[in-house]
């Protein structure tokens, strides 16, 4: 997939919004044998490859499963600690999976204000009058594009470095936020936007960039983006056995799933 | 198309080596201050763009564009141009390798780790620079 996350950062740096599309992972699976030849160290809970970069495993991923079972953070799926159970000779050969390991949301709350002060700072040590902050951020694997409106709501966006059109994707998703989240009453200005219970995905139609949001199924009136008729409607019991429907925000059509 | 200004920085933050040739604008800040700022900005960029993949390239506002390079000794060569330039990773290479190597580390008088004193390298820095395709030595 060409588009990996969509940020939503409002005035004062927080996170109000964040989408993430699937991205392969690059993971690693070997067998070890005793004594294991990585280094591996305890960090905000996860074990994580300090030193021994070889074949793919690179310093900073993950033990993300160990013999097929995942394990979870420091633990492994059976309760034991996974720093413990690599140190007894006993447990090998063992199956291990590395890989980079998956933002929790209190990483991705950081990360949108960090990028909210580098964005400032961008601006002021610009060598040239009237610089904008940061709007394209290069690095090998990835492409970081922001667009920041007169309000100063940020959209940040990460995509395949080839990709291209991502400058009108932002409009785009500029205009969405305005409709769905800007008109509905009930939404707090620079609060998380949880207008539409529903998922959303990021795709490409009839040239050019969408939003494809799947209409709430709670219980009750509340407000989501269902266009009935043409005309938004408060969400009323809908029938689960329906299959689900996207709509597309581009051409107004029900797409099936 | 040209060549802002050039940060040189080893790895505990000393700014090694400054030259600028066409900056309008001053942070406004003490340059001491401004190298500490630098330096801080592109750590800050580079863990987070370690937390996501890895690799930071360059990045670019509307009006300047960064270019950084950094070696696995933790020399990080910065550099800023106007918005024509494409990636200049090899020339920021040829900096350290030919330039730096040659003639800071391997001059038995010149200390690591302080800024950096060499006349030679001032010069010849400021000679490959003007030479680059994408210098222009007009002041617009």
């Amino acid at each position: 997939m060409a588009i990996f996350s969509v940020y939503v950062v409002n005035k004062a740096g927080g996170l109000i919004y964040q989408l993430d599309s699937y991205a392969p992972r690059a993971e690693a699976e070997k067998t070890f044998s005793y004594p294991l030849d990585l280094l591996l160290k305890l960090h905000d809970e996860r074990v994580l490859v300090a030193f021994g970069q070889r074949d793919g495993i690179r310093v900073g991923h993950a033990v993300l499963a160990i013999n097929g079972m995942d394990v979870n953070g420091r633990y492994t799926a059976d309760g034991k600690e996974v720093l413990e159970y690599l140190g007894n000779p006993a447990n090998y050969p063992v199956s291990i999976r590395f890989g980079r390991p998956r933002l929790t949301s209190n990483e991705k709350l950081m990360l949108a204000s960090m990028f909210h002060s580098l964005f400032a700072i961008g601006s002021q040590l610009s060598p040239e009058q009237g610089s904008s902050g940061i709007e394209m951020l290069e690095t090998d694997t990835f492409k970081l594009h922001c667009y920041q409106t007169l309000t100063g709501i940020k959209f940040v966006v990460l995509a395949d470095p080839r990709q291209a059109g991502i400058d009108s994707l932002l409009r785009k998703i500029y205009e969405i936020y305005s409709d769905f989240a800007l008109k509905n009453p009930f939404y707090s200005l620079e609060m998380p936007i949880r207008a539409c219970r529903g998922k959303a995905t990021v795709g490409w139609c009839s040239g050019t960039w969408t939003l494809f949001t799947q209409p709430s199924w709670t219980l009750g009136p509340s407000w989501c983006g269902c266009f009935v008729g043409g005309r938004r409607q408060p969400c009323w019991p809908h029938k689960s056995l329906q299959p689900p429907r996207r709509l597309c925000s581009n051409c107004s059509a029900w797409q099936w799933c | 198309m040209t060549v802002h200004n050039l940060y040189l920085f080893d790895r505990n933050g000393v700014c090694l080596h400054y030259s600028e040739w066409h900056r309008k604008k001053q942070a406004g800040i003490p340059k001491e201050e401004e190298y500490k700022l630098m330096y801080g900005m592109l750590f800050s960029i580079r863990s987070f763009v370690s937390k996501m993949k890895d690799g930071f390239l360059a990045f670019q506002t509307s009006r300047y564009k960064l270019h950084y390079y950094e070696t696995p000794t933790g020399i990080k060569v910065v550099m800023n141009t106007d918005l024509g330039v494409g990636p200049i990773r090899d020339v920021l290479h040829h900096i350290y390798s030919a330039l730096y190597v040659e003639l800071v580390v391997k001059n038995p008088l010149c200390p690591l780790g302080q800024t950096v004193q060499s006349e030679l390298f001032r010069s010849r820095l400021d000679s490959y620079v003007r030479s680059l395709p994408f210098f222009s030595a007009r002041a617009g």
